[in-house]
């Protein structure tokens, strides 16, 4: 039978479901009324993606990067911050009436690595 | 004007069925059947020649599966749209696997349930976002546990699968990977058949293994 549910080691999780919680109260802040959100978690072998998708007001590019200016994105920033530490990275993609998309990607450390190997 | 299209109804709530039959039934379907479970949809479904079949798939008695299972395996042309709750992961999986062409939740509206009967009866895959993370996650699932004959996604599959089960439309995966929508829904068709087709291969080793079995 099928198994849906993936396997993650216990802190990963709990950063991940804090990061979950937090984009979706952005969501539910911002992304005006009547907007849905997406959760969507996918298991590689070598690194977890989680995207956090919404198709509310969104903004533009320079609104973006003035909030971020003026500190007005704090919970991105604590996203951010969670994502750094386990070495991964956060893209945000929004514009006006479109919505926006958080996506996230970290390393699965847990994982066999037989070899590590940089590749500059 | 061409036949309108034939429906089937398999759902045990006798209100449901009628609220869903009239909602087809005023959109110019024409129902064939509308029935209390699996066993009297199978029976009937010959004479009905139902185009499309929307199958609760909690049922009493043969599950949505295993009627979705033997309707197709009757007449593979048989359409089945999967209509249940949330909350039914596996079973909507095994549906998909078993040859359902599609999945449309019990709380959509009815405009929502007229557009999909429409899009099964085209042909079309109607995919929820659900449904899309459900398929990827079993090729993740078979590509953790490899084994000979296995299906394989191309890079192309599943990407349109992650963005589905992001919640785009595929109107919007087209716009975001410059494709045409036909391209879109031919790349989801593509997942589901291929895991259709593994399903039929497991059966069918299944049913060898049991017989070899059976003679020891």
């Amino acid at each position: 039978m099928p198994d849906i549910a993936v396997r993650l080691p216990t802190p990963l999780v709990a950063e991940l479901l804090a990061v979950v919680r937090a984009a979706l109260q952005n969501v539910v802040q911002h992304a005006g009324d009547g907007a849905h959100a997406w959760v969507f978690l996918d298991v590689l072998p070598t690194e977890v993606s989680l995207t956090i998708r919404d198709d509310g007001t969104g903004m533009d590019a320079q609104r973006l990067a003035e909030a971020a200016a003026e500190g007005r994105l704090g919970v991105v920033r604590s996203i951010r911050g969670r994502i750094d530490d386990l070495g991964g990275s956060v893209v945000i993609t929004s514009s006006p009436g479109h919505g926006t998309e958080l996506e996230i990607t970290v390393p699965l450390n847990a994982a066999p690595i037989q070899e590590k190997r940089s590749n500059g | 004007m061409s036949d309108p299209t034939r429906v089937m109804i398999v759902d045990d709530h006798p209100i449901w069925r009628s609220a869903v039959e009239r909602d087809l039934a005023d959109a110019g379907f024409l129902i064939v059947a509308a029935v209390p479970d699996g066993e009297t949809a199978v029976r009937v479904a010959p004479a009905a020649r139902p185009d499309v079949v929307l199958m609760d798939l909690q049922l009493p008695g043969m599950t949505g599966v295993e009627a979705t299972a033997e309707l197709v395996r009757s007449d593979p042309s048989i359409r089945v749209l999967m209509f249940s709750s949330s909350g039914e992961d596996a079973d909507v999986l095994r549906a998909a696997k078993a040859g359902a062409r599609g999945y449309l939740v019990k709380s959509a509206p009815a405009e929502e349930l007229i557009a999909a009967v429409h899009r099964t009866a085209d042909g079309e895959a109607v995919f929820s976002s659900g449904l899309a993370a459900l398929v990827l996650g079993e090729y993740r699932r078979m590509a953790s546990e490899p084994a000979p004959e296995q299906p394989v996604l191309t890079d192309r599959e599943t990407e349109v699968l992650r963005l589905v089960a992001q919640g785009l439309t595929a109107k919007q995966v087209a716009d975001r990977l410059v494709v045409s929508h036909r391209t879109v829904q031919n790349h989801v068709q593509n997942t589901l058949r291929k895991l259709q087709l593994h399903n039929r291969v497991e059966l069918t080793r299944w049913a060898v293994e049991q017989g070899l079995t059976d003679e020891t």
